[in-house]
């Protein structure tokens, strides 16, 4: 179970923080040479006072969703850099399903080198929406499914490696397609929702830019991300352990 | 859940009002799809992401004292999944396994559901708007049934999310009982499934 975030190249961990991957500036990534493959993603997020059961606060809502590869994500994908500006690349992406929503520069948050042989560099977005305009987005996403999905990668040029994961991804465009869009709850404790969460099967580059976010952006202090971090690290072990035979 | 055991429905249907009932359902639909252009769907097979951040299927607890095991599950179905969840009913002829564990005492019953394309988008797009979505039901999934090139990603890295309970093993062997994967393909699977 390869998917939760082991000291490798590209991260450092430190027994009390979260594991990080090696963030460079926006310049930086720019100056990048053509070997270099861009993607962008976005995490669309609302502030939710609803309460789960009527007592777990659920705090936000986060958007992430399955890909067509068995792990979960952010909506986004490839973005051709001799073609499209970075937000123009994301929008293009996006905009399969998110009608009059556009990411901006305003919305930029990061850039990261991801772990791996490949050299893919990923830009993170995040917007803030309002419950209604996220449930907008959720509901639009689902009517958007079926072209992202029948549009398969145009005939290109070169195309980027495989990233870890995406196996034969498409060479440009949505990382699969808005499948679907899950709301996340991460509740102010560390109930076994959140953990729970993790524990499932991210794109790498995903998991460590969605805890990198909601520290940056103060959705969960730095200690409960490495609490539920750890706790999820915990489940799948323990996951693991039930389900190979005990003689392998 | 502890231990959970299969066992016949008729037994299920006789243990004590100590036991709570649980129904879940996999509803699926033939897909002609095609993904990127090349690698068929096959089927389209819906799961959720649930309040505590595990897939599973929808459904939920029933009391055998409002209904029948198939009334509450459908009253479930539409709670979890909107109103297009009325334009089908999940009946006796759908159901597949019970399990029981017993800490706590849930029995666990297991359907299968043949719906058109049309009913599970139907379905997936009134999901946003069933009364539990943001709550219980954080959001629908289709089950990717392909594998990839590397051989990991499609069904196998699908797998290697966190289910509830036996929504796993239920989910492997519906697939394989109902044919969904490509002929043979099933013993081809780089997955370790329980005995």
């Amino acid at each position: 179970m390869g998917r939760c975030p082991a000291a490798g190249a590209g991260a450092k961990m430190s027994a009390a923080a979260v594991p990080e991957l090696k963030r460079i500036s926006r310049v930086e990534a720019m100056r990048l040479g053509p070997g270099w493959s861009h993607s962008c993603h976005a995490m669309l997020y609302a502030a939710n006072p609803g309460q789960l059961f009527g007592r777990i606060p659920m705090r936000f809502s986060v958007l992430m969703q399955m890909r067509f590869d068995g792990l979960l994500g952010f909506p986004g994908g490839f973005v051709d850099r001799r073609f499209w500006s970075l937000e123009d690349g994301l929008n293009r992406v996006l905009g399969l399903g998110l009608g009059c929503l556009r990411l901006t520069e305003a919305d930029y948050l990061s850039s990261h080198l991801t772990e791996g042989p490949h050299r893919v560099v990923a830009h993170l977005y995040a917007r803030q929406l309002t419950l209604e305009q996220l449930h907008a987005v959720e509901i639009s996403a689902v009517h958007s499914r079926d072209h992202g999905l029948e549009v398969g990668p145009p005939p290109g040029p070169r195309a980027p490696p495989p990233a870890p994961g995406f196996g034969s991804g498409p060479a440009e465009g949505t990382d699969g397609y808005w499948d679907l869009s899950v709301s996340l709850c991460t509740p102010r404790r560390t109930e076994s929702g959140f953990p729970n969460f993790l524990s499932n099967a991210f794109i790498s580059t995903a998991k460590y830019q969605l805890l990198f976010a909601l520290k940056v952006l103060n959705m969960m202090p730095e200690e409960k991300l490495a609490e539920a971090l750890a706790a999820a690290t915990e489940k799948q072990k323990k996951a693991l352990e039930k389900l190979l035979p005990s003689s392998s | 859940m502890a231990g959970m055991r299969r066992l016949e429905l008729s037994e299920a249907l006789h243990l004590g009002p100590g036991w709570r009932h649980a129904c879940h359902a996999l509803l699926y639909a033939p897909d002609p799809g095609l993904l990127f252009g090349r690698i068929p769907l096959r089927y389209a097979v819906l799961m959720q992401m649930r309040f505590d951040g595990r897939l599973g299927f929808p459904g939920g607890f029933v009391d055998l004292r409002d209904g029948s095991l198939e009334d509450g599950l459908n009253r479930e179905l539409g709670e979890e999944l909107g109103e297009a969840a009325g334009a089908f009913r999940v009946e006796r002829a759908d159901y597949r396994s019970s399990h029981a564990g017993s800490r706590p005492r849930v029995v666990a019953h297991f359907y299968t559901k043949l719906l058109t394309l049309e009913q599970l988008t139907a379905v997936e797009m009134g999901a946003p708007r069933a009364r539990d979505h943001g709550l219980e039901v954080l959001g629908l999934v289709r089950v990717p049934l392909y594998t990839l090139r590397d051989g990991v990603g499609g069904l196998p890295a699908f797998l290697e999310n966190t289910f509830i309970g036996n929504a796993r093993e239920q989910l492997l062997e519906a697939v394989q009982n109902l044919g969904l994967l490509e002929p043979g393909s099933f013993a081809r699977l780089k997955i370790s499934a329980p005995p």
